[in-house]
């Protein structure tokens, strides 16, 4: 199914096709949100099994909701929006992520390092680099990922208080980095 | 669409979870705008993984939706299966618990209207869950029965599994209408312990006889004892303290039996063979 011509079609087109029921369309839509949708939850999941379901969940919803897509918007994000929250969802009744995070924090260079070698060059993207991964994992969940503090938490398996203060913590080195 | 693209390289060290995680986040961001950029990246996605979901999404997509009384089962814990076979028993559709819920409500009115009514309300109350156990079973409405036949499940589980969907559901609505007679509050609950003594003695029967035939049998002994005693006014000898206990007696006779021989008894869900 993943080898036929590919369709002219929008994929806001597609979404409104899947509302009255049309499987090619889905297929269509699977095909082309499918890889970066695999890729993207299996960077803030270290098991590829719930990854899969996830996914597999979130297509499945595509499927039964896509009529409440607001027209607004990118579908890939409104997309997106779901498989970030069924992930979250997962991860709170499942296993907590907690003890892949800290083996990538073993691994990873120290903060002072990151911090110390980030000095010298004044634009975001070291900035965020400067940051350490705690800091980071808070930044990319609540600012890139669009995800409230709740359910951040949830993803990152450490309490809302702690969110928030890291959040806080964060933003005052972005600050002082970017100034 | 925007003009600017990100770089091949890039694309593939971000698929491959190598790019530092602030180039991977203007990436993601991105990605989210440019279906072009999007469409690099399925070539680094295994197509068995991307295949083998496919496959598990249109079976979910083709399975039929669960209706909300199955999902709120799930939710309170009970197996998938279990809440499928409790959710398409005949019994717990609508019409047939109107139907329940009407007789039980004129019996409950003419007991007002008239107390002699009262004792045949006592006689036809243990009827309504009773009947509701053998409808349960009767093979024309049951939609499940052709596979339950068929398939290798054990039909004490399903007898024990319906029949106590069936009373959680009926009990309270004869319990409902127990409460509109008139007369003293121990009355209003005089009949549950037949009902479970009934019950008991017609799911032991099931070792002999189809549920149906079995409820048919214990009703009519029910109606052909109770019925007379009812309209001669001896009500104490039907449902006094005396009864009572024979009726408990009966139930965890019964329930012991059904106990000590699950392994050895085959219960009879199909045709009377």
């Amino acid at each position: 199914m993943l080898t036929r011509p590919p369709d002219p079609r929008e994929d806001s087109e597609l979404l409104a096709a899947i509302t009255d029921g049309d499987r090619e369309a889905f297929a269509e839509l699977y095909r082309r949100h499918l890889p970066w949708l695999l890729v993207r939850l299996g960077r803030r999941c270290s098991s590829p099994e719930l990854v899969d379901e996830v996914v597999q969940d979130t297509f499945v919803a595509v499927w039964r909701s896509a009529g409440r897509w607001d027209r607004r918007g990118e579908v890939a994000a409104w997309i997106w929006g779901i498989g970030i929250r069924r992930l979250v969802d997962a991860l709170r009744r499942g296993r907590p992520p907690a003890d892949e995070l800290m083996e990538f924090a073993g691994v990873e260079t120290s903060a002072e390092e990151h911090v110390l070698l980030a000095v010298q060059y004044g634009d975001v993207g070291a900035a965020l680099a400067s940051l350490s991964p705690e800091l980071r994992a808070v930044v990319q969940a609540t600012v890139l990922d669009g995800l409230t503090t709740r359910e951040a938490a949830r993803l990152l398996g450490i309490p809302p208080g702690t969110v928030k203060t890291r959040m806080m913590r964060a933003r005052a080195m972005l600050r002082e980095r970017l100034a | 669409m925007t003009v600017w693209h990100l770089d091949p390289e890039a694309i593939r060290r971000y698929a491959q979870g190598a790019l530092p995680p602030e180039l991977a986040a203007s990436a993601e961001a991105h990605l989210m705008k440019c279906a072009v950029c999007r469409g690099v990246i399925s070539s680094y996605v295994d197509s068995r993984r991307a295949e083998a979901i496919w496959h598990e999404v249109v079976d979910r997509v083709d399975a039929p939706r669960r209706s909300g009384t199955e999902r709120m089962l799930v939710r309170l814990g009970v197996g998938e299966a279990t809440a499928r076979l409790v959710v398409v028993t005949p019994t717990l559709r609508g019409p047939w618990l109107l139907a329940v819920a009407g007789v039980l409500a004129l019996a409950a009115w003419a007991a007002q209207v008239d107390e002699r009514f009262l004792l045949m309300f006592f006689v036809v109350a243990p009827l309504g869950p009773l009947a509701g156990v053998a409808v349960a079973f009767a093979g024309g409405l049951d939609p499940t029965r052709e596979i339950g036949l068929a398939a290798p499940y054990s039909g004490l589980r399903l007898l024990l599994i319906r029949t106590a969907a069936v009373l959680a559901v009926s009990v309270p609505i004869v319990a409902a209408a127990g409460l509109l007679l008139p007369g003293s509050s121990w009355l209003a609950a005089a009949w549950l312990l037949p009902t479970a003594g009934l019950t008991c003695a017609a799911l032991a029967l099931t070792a002999r006889m189809t549920p149906v035939v079995a409820v048919g049998v214990v009703a009519t002994v029910w109606v052909l004892v109770t019925a007379p005693t009812a309209v001669a006014g001896h009500l104490d000898l039907a449902f006094g303290i005396g009864a009572q206990i024979f009726w408990l007696a009966v139930a965890v006779g019964g329930g012991l039996w059904l106990a000590a021989t699950r392994n050895t008894v085959t219960i009879k869900l199909g045709r009377s063979a």
